[in-house]
C-alpha cells in the first residue's frame, strides 16, 4: 500500500512540475496568440487578459498593408529546397560513411561535426565578401548556400547515424545480389532511411525557416527576405504596431509546431539513432 | 560450375590477424564447410570470396579466373545470411526477383523464375506478404530462393540455419542437402555446428584462430583429428585427453601412471597425450578382464545414451554407460579401453603422432 501512495505521490509531483515547466515555455507563444487578436484598444489593457472580441484585423492588416506573402514565399521556399538539397547531398554522403569502405571516416565525421560547432558569427564577414563577389546578394541563392552549407553536417550526422543502425547484412546481400554501391543505395538504403530522411529533412527545414543571422546579412529587400528578418525590421517609425508582430510571430512559430507535432517520432528517432543499439 | 580456389588468403584487420595464408579448393559441384568457433575467421572467408571485402594478400580463382580484385556483382556467386538479410521494405516476391530486376530480366521471365523458386521451396503462398508477417522458416526458404534464383556459379552461406529452432533446422538441414544434390552447385558452407558439418559437407575445413587446422572428409576429420583442437572441438561429448608417457625399456608402452598399455616397438619415448571419445570407453557394472575400474563422479543422462564422469586414479574421464540399468554416484565400475580407438598427440606441438596399436592377443 505504502508503495502505491509513494508512486501515485510521485505522479502528483511529476505532474505539477511538468505543468510548471510547460507554463513556462508555452506562456509566451499563449500570450502571442492572444495579442495577435486583440482589438487595437485593448492592447494595452490588462486585464482583461482575453479579449472581449478577437479579431483578425492585425493578421489582415500583414498582407494588405505589408507585402508579407512574398516574404511567406522566401521563406518557405528557401526553407524547403534547403531541406531538399541537403538530404539529396547528405544521404549518399551518410551512405558512404556508414557502408563504403574508406580510410579515416572516424576522421572525416569529426570534421563534419567541427564544422557545426563554428559559431555562424564568425563566417558571416567572410561569406558576405563572397556572396558580394558572385552578385548573389538578395537572392535566394545567397540564403540557399549559407542555410545548406549550415544544415548539411547535421542532416549528415543524423542519416549516418540512421544507416548505420540498419542491418549490414542488408548492404552485403545487395551488393551479392548484383547492386552496385549506388544502387545499394537507392534500391535498398533510401527507401529503407525514410524516417531518418524525415527527420533530418524536418530539422533542415527548421533551422533555415528559423535562421537569423544570415538572413539578416544577405537580403536587403522583400525579394529575399524571410520571415524572421522581417518581424525585426517591422516597419513603424513612431510606434510598434504590437498586434501585427504578435500575428507575424504566431504565423512564423506555427508551421514549426505543427511539423514537430506531425514528426516527433522520426525526430526522436533520427536524433537518438546510433544511441543505443535497437 | 567453377571450383574456388583460395590461394594464401591472409586478411588483417589492423594489426589483427583475422586470417593467415589459408588455401583451400572447394571442387565443382562440391558441398564444403568451413567449421569453427565464432571469431575464427569463418565468415571472413566468405566475405572474401563474395568481393564484399578486399584481401590483405593471396589470391582468389573460379577456374582459371582470378577474381581476386572483382567486384561482387562480378563474381556470380549467391549468399545466405545468418540474419537472411531480407529487404523489409519489399514482398516476398520483390525479394525474389531483385537478383533478376538488377540483371534487367524481361517481366515475364521474372515471374516464370519467380514462381517456379517458389514452388519448389515451398513458399507459392506468401508471395505477397512482406518479411515481417512471415515466419522464421519461411524467412529462411525466402533467403534461400532469393540466392538460387539466378542459379549462381558459386553459393555461400553463412550459418544460415542458427536461427532456426532445433526441430525446424534439422528439417531445413536435409532441404539443404536436398537441394545441393539436385543442383550441385558448388558450395561453401559456413558454420559452428559440428553437427551440420558432419552432415552436409563432402569435405570441410576446420579453422581456428584464422589458420586451417585440419582440411578433409568429414569421417578423415572425426576418425583422424590432426591435433588436439580439431580433436576436443569435434564430437560430442567432448573427447577425453589424459597425459601419459612413451618408454622404451624393457619394452615399449604408454604409461599412464594407473595402466600402461603396450606399443609398438618402433615407438619413440617422449611426453603424449592420449585422447579417447567418450563412446569408445564403455563402462560395465562389473571390471572385465582387460579393463580397469573406476569411481562415478556424475551421471548424465541424454536421451539414448548415459554418460558417466570417472575419477581413475588421477584422471577424469568420461565415458559411455554401456548397461541398461541405473548407476549411482560414489559406485565403482568397470571399463574397458580399446587401444585401435585412442589418438595420440604430441604433448608440445599438440599435432596427431601416427601409430598402429599392438595387435591384441586374443584369449
Amino acid at each position: 500500500m505504502t508503495e502505491m501512495t509513494g508512486q501515485n505521490g510521485n505522479r502528483v509531483l511529476q505532474s505539477v512540475l511538468l505543468a510548471c515547466v510547460l507554463c513556462w515555455s508555452v506562456f509566451p507563444i499563449i500570450w502571442q496568440g492572444v495579442t495577435s487578436v486583440k482589438p487595437d484598444a485593448e492592447l494595452m489593457s490588462l486585464p482583461p487578459f482575453f479579449p472581449a472580441r478577437p479579431t483578425l484585423a492585425h493578421y489582415a492588416a500583414l498582407f494588405e498593408e505589408h507585402p508579407f506573402q512574398r516574404v511567406l514565399l522566401n521563406s518557405f521556399g528557401v526553407a524547403t529546397l534547403t531541406a531538399l538539397a541537403s538530404l539529396a547531398l547528405a544521404a549518399p554522403a551518410a551512405f558512404a560513411l556508414a557502408w563504403l569502405p574508406a580510410r579515416g571516416k572516424p576522421l572525416i565525421l569529426g570534421i563534419v561535426l567541427a564544422c557545426s560547432m563554428f559559431p555562424a558569427i564568425v563566417t558571416v564577414g567572410p561569406l558576405f565578401i563572397v556572396l558580394r563577389a558572385l552578385r548573389l546578394r538578395d537572392t535566394w541563392w545567397a540564403l540557399l548556400i549559407s542555410h545548406i552549407t549550415f544544415s548539411l553536417p547535421l542532416t549528415i550526422w543524423v542519416l549516418t547515424n540512421f544507416m548505420r543502425d540498419l542491418p549490414g547484412d542488408l548492404y552485403r546481400a545487395a551488393r551479392v545480389d548484383g547492386c552496385s554501391p549506388w544502387q545499394a543505395l537507392t534500391r535498398v538504403f533510401l527507401p529503407l532511411s525514410r524516417p531518418g530522411l524525415t527527420a533530418a529533412g524536418v530539422l533542415a527545414f527548421l533551422f533555415s525557416w528559423t535562421e537569423f543571422l544570415y538572413a539578416f546579412t544577405f537580403t536587403a529587400t522583400e525579394a529575399s527576405r524571410t520571415m524572421p528578418v522581417a518581424i525585426v525590421l517591422f516597419p513603424g517609425l513612431h510606434e510598434i504596431r504590437w498586434g501585427e508582430l504578435a500575428a507575424a510571430s504566431i504565423l512564423v512559430t506555427a508551421p514549426v509546431i505543427v511539423l514537430v507535432l506531425a514528426f516527433q517520432r522520426h525526430i526522436v528517432r533520427g536524433l537518438t539513432a546510433g544511441a543505443v543499439k535497437g | 560450375m567453377p571450383e574456388v580456389r583460395l590461394d594464401g588468403v591472409a586478411k588483417r584487420f589492423g594489426s589483427r590477424d583475422v586470417l593467415r595464408d589459408v588455401s583451400l579448393t572447394v571442387h565443382d559441384g562440391e558441398f564444403f564447410t568451413l567449421l569453427g568457433p565464432s571469431g575464427c575467421g569463418k565468415s571472413t572467408v566468405l566475405n572474401l570470396v563474395a568481393g564484399l571485402e578486399p584481401l590483405s594478400s593471396g589470391e582468389i580463382y573460379f577456374d582459371q579466373q582470378r577474381v581476386t580484385h572483382l567486384s561482387p556483382k562480378d563474381r556470380d556467386v549467391a549468399m545466405v545470411f545468418q540474419s537472411y538479410a531480407l529487404y523489409p521494405h519489399k514482398t516476398v516476391f520483390e525479394n525474389l526477383a531483385f537478383p533478376l530486376r538488377l540483371r534487367k530480366w524481361r517481366q515475364a521471365e521474372i515471374d516464370r523464375e519467380a514462381n517456379r523458386m517458389a514452388e519448389l521451396l515451398g513458399i507459392a503462398g506468401i508471395l505477397e506478404k512482406k518479411p515481417a508477417e512471415i515466419s522464421g522458416g519461411e524467412r529462411q526458404r525466402v533467403a534461400l530462393g532469393r540466392a538460387l534464383i539466378r542459379e549462381p556459379a558459386v553459393f555461400l552461406m553463412d550459418e544460415p540455419l542458427s536461427n532456426l529452432d532445433a526441430h525446424l533446422r534439422v528439417q531445413t538441414r536435409s532441404e539443404i542437402k536436398r537441394l545441393h544434390s539436385r543442383l550441385k552447385t558448388t558450395t561453401l558452407y559456413v558454420t559452428h555446428d559440428q553437427e551440420e558439418a558432419l552432415v552436409l559437407s563432402d569435405r570441410m575445413a576446420v579453422l581456428n584462430q584464422g589458420v586451417i587446422q585440419q582440411l578433409g572428409a568429414p569421417s578423415d576429420i572425426y576418425f583422424r583429428p590432426a591435433n588436439t583442437f580439431v580433436a576436443e572441438f569435434i564430437g560430442m561429448p567432448r573427447i577425453n585427453l589424459m597425459p601419459g608417457r612413451i618408454t622404451t625399456a624393457p619394452t615399449p608402452s604408454l604409461d599412464f601412471t594407473i595402466a600402461t598399455i603396450p606399443m609398438p616397438t618402433e615407438s619413440l619415448p617422449g611426453e603424449v597425450l592420449v585422447g579417447i571419445r567418450p563412446a569408445d570407453l564403455r563402462a560395465v557394472l562389473h571390471t572385465p578382464k582387460t579393463g580397469y575400474n573406476a569411481e562415478v563422479l556424475a551421471v548424465e543422462l541424454a536421451g539414448p545414451q548415459t554418460w558417466l564422469d570417472l575419477q581413475w586414479g588421477p584422471h577424469t574421464v568420461r565415458a559411455l554407460w554401456a548397461e541398461e540399468g541405473q548407476v549411482s554416484l560414489g559406485s565403482t565400475v568397470g571399463f574397458e579401453m580399446f587401444p585401435e580407438k585412442m589418438h595420440l598427440f604430441d604433448a608440445g606441438t599438440r599435432e596427431r603422432v601416427p601409430w598402429q596399436p599392438v595387435t591384441r592377443r586374443k584369449t
